[in-house]
């Protein structure tokens, strides 16, 4: 079991040193991937999500932001003892990365095949020739239409959806062992949505990849997801497999993240509100003593105020960062 | 592209028409332009007579504006009184060729010392470089052109006397060599050039550098580091031919400054340029001599910004033709 | 955006900050922002109140005596004259002192009509859109398309007068075209926002609408091009003054000291650096100021 473990991140710290403070943007995350798993990263913005996955691709920009503390194992070697030579070898041909932004992410005075191409001819000794049919044939498999015409075509002539199926096939070009998707299709229209999932997904069948699915959205995750992992404030509160998680959430946060979504399924009684968690997210220069979540939490109890909870494992694979997890019967 | 160019110069030609509506208005507002002559009396009353039909002042201002236009595009200048009667286009020629030599030179010195100077401050922002510039840049705009000009002049004319102290070329070298005339009108021109030249850099290494800032905080640049493209290809190939884009229309930007500034250093070196033209044309009320210039300049800038914007839609991709 | 674009959105939203201090917060930080705040108010009122403890007027002539060789026409500084004497024999000083006023008062002047100009303009423009607003920004481009030097040259020279406001006049003409296309570009993208709205919905009237709720609005744009213009106006009355065109003597401006200064430069060269040192050191400090101001009010305006 141990040997297929892809990535796996150590008590992970990356912080941000700005004028007003230190945002401890990511403090001590712990998070595995094996190998062909896809894993959910969920939480609200500014919980770490984004920072996590860049810290994975050594991506975090100094200044402000540094990695601190902590380990990053992939295949078996900590990459944060990498050479920058070493690392930029790794980037985008055995880690790649899509981001929320299709209609910024891609270089404007580019055409999308080059873009594409170039990609492959930094990892693989190929000739352009060669790059150029490699792009092509990525441009097809993600269901671009036309490729050929298509690999001439500026970023600015294609549509959101199209920009980001570029960004996908340019990410798979080198067939990488990792994908991060980091809100990759949040931006899009809710149809292109589904047909950028579904291509991830069939990508995923076909390539055999793990995917770091980085989303605040559930149902992505319900749709894609093998285990998960919630954030909150730069820490993973909840760890478990997608079963565990939507049947039986242990941390109030999960629990309350759950209980947004709205189902049509659900009868509502009329008047009742959808549950929503009271207040915000807390500030990062000044974080509540304690468990961070305990001033928006409904079970708070005292020891919540003081002191921080460690993260537990309460049931095999079911890991929860909380003194007052909700044990049954406490009337979830 | 044709479509574009097409669309673009039938947009320049109501600013062509209202520029030199103000210009003949401005210059309509001193009154009778001519009743300064007839208090000479080495000109003759059959001459001003003359010279106020050619100008159309025996007719209504609006038919006048328009006799006075159709001169200007065909090219019929007319004579400039104050300068002996000579031709206005011979002294707008010979004035031009002056002015574009040293602008022209000082305008690629500027470029080829701020741009670079602009990318590396953005790339080693807060370094210790990037001061120095900021710095240097900051002192470029604020020092008035001229007061600059003296302390070169007295450094390198009057202390060292390294270089002439004004002027364009040494008396007596008209027929040298060509090479002999040359150096010596570089040592001439190194000055003026210089001056010119600090006074628009340390505007355009601070427009260089944001708009390379700028580049280097957007995603496709992230985007090129996540494809595992090392620094050098990231910064120098995805980065700064994004952010030379909005360098190009520096081209366009700097002609109003070069001319205000030319005004200028050629009062302080004594370049005969067209600044020296339309000055010497309004101390001695030569007013349809000034009116020749003063749009001969406006049209330069707006074609200045012509070319600038058709470049601008070369380079650009995103720019739509149709 | 950018991932620390996202960080300052995500932490920014915390403190209950007015905007005013968070500016003042940011503008404290800017150093050369803050020197130039405090050497611009000393400057500022060493032009207003040294010209009253100065030994000399500024049109007094030092007269020649035998005794004393630092007394009379062309002196180096000295301590019977600071900044030594000109070329007829005034004390250099009190004439920076007193050209001072002259120069600072045409700076702010004519940014101050500029703005006026502007505004009005910019706002009628920008609010009212239509064949008004093409009329007005066609106008601009037309005054944008003549260069700046040449066009203050010939107004300088037919509108009669060789005095201050002649010279607020003629830098008002050709400066309100920034401010005005500025106050337009925000009042463009403001005036279908819900809060414009909202005022007219409850029935406020286009007037009040422009002034005391999109005005307010455009106050970063313009506190930053005013501050660089004060900068810039200083220099565009010396240029004109230099040129000969500007402010006439026997007035002091720090424009009209250097005017005759070329020819000082073999045997007077202090009256090449007083007047120039005066004018640089205003215009940087303008300048850093608007600088400063610009990154604590809008880092993302392009001036």
């Amino acid at each position: 079991m141990k040997d297929d473990i892809l990535v796996q991140t150590k008590d992970l710290q990356t912080f941000f040193y700005t004028d007003e403070g230190v945002v401890r943007a990511v403090d001590g995350v712990d998070i595995k991937i094996s190998v062909g798993e896809t894993l959910g990263l969920v939480g609200e913005s500014g919980c770490g999500k984004s920072v996590t996955s860049l810290s994975i691709m050594r991506l975090i920009p100094w200044p402000p932001g540094k990695i601190v503390g902590g380990e990053i194992w992939f295949k078996g070697e900590d990459i944060l003892k990498k050479s920058e030579e070493e690392m930029r070898r790794i980037r985008g041909s055995q880690i790649s990365m899509i981001f929320q932004e299709p209609m910024t992410s891609l270089n404007p005075v580019f055409t999308v095949g080059y873009q594409i191409s170039e990609a492959v001819l930094v990892h693989q000794d190929v000739t352009e020739e060669e790059a150029k049919k490699r792009a092509i044939e990525m441009l097809d498999l993600v269901g671009i239409p036309d490729p050929e015409k298509r690999y001439n075509e500026y970023p600015h002539q294609m549509s959101g959806g199209m920009r980001q199926r570029v960004m996908i096939a340019m990410a798979l070009s080198c067939n990488p062992d990792l994908l991060i998707s980091d809100e990759a299709t949040t931006a899009l229209d809710v149809t292109i949505q589904a047909q950028i999932l579904e291509l991830m997904k069939d990508l995923k069948r076909k390539i055999g990849m793990a995917i770091l699915l980085i989303t605040h959205n559930l149902s992505v995750i319900a749709e894609m997801a093998d285990n998960v992992a919630v954030m909150y404030s730069g820490k993973i509160v909840e760890y478990s497999d997608i079963k565990t998680i939507f049947k039986s959430p242990q941390h109030p946060y999960t629990y309350g993240l759950l209980s947004s979504i709205p189902l049509v399924t659900k009868k509502r009684v009329k008047g009742q509100k959808l549950p929503i968690i009271e207040g915000v997210v807390p500030n990062p220069y000044h974080l509540p003593t304690g468990c961070y979540f305990n001033p928006r939490c409904p079970y708070s109890t005292k020891i919540c105020r003081e002191e921080d909870p460690k993260i537990e494992e309460i049931a095999p694979g079911h890991f929860v960062k909380c003194w007052n997890y909700l044990k049954p019967g406490m009337g979830v | 592209m044709r479509n574009y160019l097409i669309r673009r110069i039938l947009q320049m030609i109501p600013l062509l028409i209202g520029v030199a509506l103000v210009t003949f208005l401005v210059l309509n507002l001193v009154g009778d332009p001519f009743a300064q002559y007839a208090l000479n009396p080495r000109i003759k009353p059959e001459d001003i007579a003359r010279m106020k039909h050619a100008w159309g002042f025996d007719l209504p201002i609006h038919l006048r504006f328009f006799k006075w236009f159709w001169s200007m595009l065909t090219g019929n200048w007319g004579v400039s009184i104050f300068s002996g009667g000579r031709p206005v286009a011979e002294l707008v020629k010979n004035s031009l060729l002056w002015t574009l030599k040293f602008t022209v030179a000082s305008f690629i010195l500027a470029f080829i010392v701020a741009v670079p100077i602009g990318i590396y401050s953005a790339i080693h922002q807060y370094s210790i470089l990037d001061y120095f510039f900021t710095g240097f840049a900051f002192f470029g705009m604020s020092m008035p052109t001229f007061w600059f000009s003296f302390i070169l002049l007295m450094i390198f004319g009057v202390r060292l006397k390294w270089l002439p102290i004004g002027g364009v070329m040494t008396p007596g070298l008209e027929s040298a060599p060509f090479l002999v005339r040359l150096l010596d009108q570089t040592k001439y021109f190194i000055l003026p050039v210089v001056v010119l030249a600090f006074n628009t850099m340390g505007g355009w290494m601070r427009y260089s550098r944001s708009s390379m800032l700028e580049v280097i905080r957007q995603d496709y640049v992230r985007t090129a580091r996540a494809k595992g493209l090392s620094e050098r290809v990231v910064i120098y190939k995805h980065a700064l031919r994004n952010a030379l884009i909005p360098i190009i229309t520096l081209l366009g930007i700097a002609i109003p400054g070069l001319i205000s500034g030319a005004m200028i250093t050629e009062t302080v070196f004594g370049i005969p340029g067209m600044g020296r033209l339309t000055l010497n044309a309004m101390l001695n009320n030569d007013y349809p001599l000034a009116m020749v210039t003063l749009l001969l300049e406006s049209y330069l800038l707006i074609f200045g910004n012509l070319f600038a914007d058709i470049l601008y839609a070369v380079v650009d991709p995103r720019i739509k033709y149709t | 955006m950018a991932i620390s674009q996202e960080y300052e959105s995500e932490l920014t939203t915390y403190k209950a900050e007015t905007y005013w201090q968070i500016v003042f917060k940011r503008l404290k930080k800017h150093k050369l922002a803050i020197i130039s705040l405090v050497l611009l108010i000393i400057i500022i009122l060493a032009c207003l109140i040294g010209p009253f403890f100065v030994k000399y007027h500024y049109n007094d002539m030092s007269n020649y005596d035998p005794d004393n060789p630092f007394v009379g026409e062309y002196k180096p500084p000295s301590k019977y004259h600071l900044f030594g004497t000109d070329e007829l024999g005034r004390d250099t000083l009190s004439r920076i002192l007193y050209g001072g006023r002259i120069s600072l008062f045409v700076g702010f002047a004519s940014v101050f009509s500029a703005i006026i100009i502007g505004v009005f303009v910019g706002a009628i423009s920008g609010y009212y859109g239509g064949i008004l607003d093409t009329l007005l920004m066609r106008f601009t481009d037309i005054m944008f398309s003549i260069p700046v030097m040449p066009l203050l040259v010939v107004l300088a020279t037919i509108i009669p007068g060789g005095g201050v406001w002649k010279i607020i006049l003629v830098i008002t003409i050709f400066g309100w075209m920034t401010d005005a296309r500025l106050v337009r570009g925000v009042y463009l993208s403001l005036k279908e926002q819900e809060f414009t709205e909202a005022a007219r919905a409850i029935g406020a009237s286009n007037s009040r609408i422009i002034w005391k709720h999109l005005l307010p609005n455009s106050m970063a744009p313009i506190i930053v091009s005013s501050t660089l213009g004060v900068g810039g106006n200083i220099i565009y009355e010396a240029s004109l003054s230099y040129l000969g065109f500007g402010i006439m003597p026997p007035t002091p401006s720090w424009g009209n000291m250097l005017q005759n200064a070329q020819s000082a430069m073999f045997n007077a060269p202090w009256l090449i650096w007083f007047p120039g040192i005066a004018i640089f050191i205003t215009v940087l400090a303008f300048n850093f100021l608007g600088d400063g101001l610009r990154d604590a009010l809008d880092p993302r305006l392009k001036l």
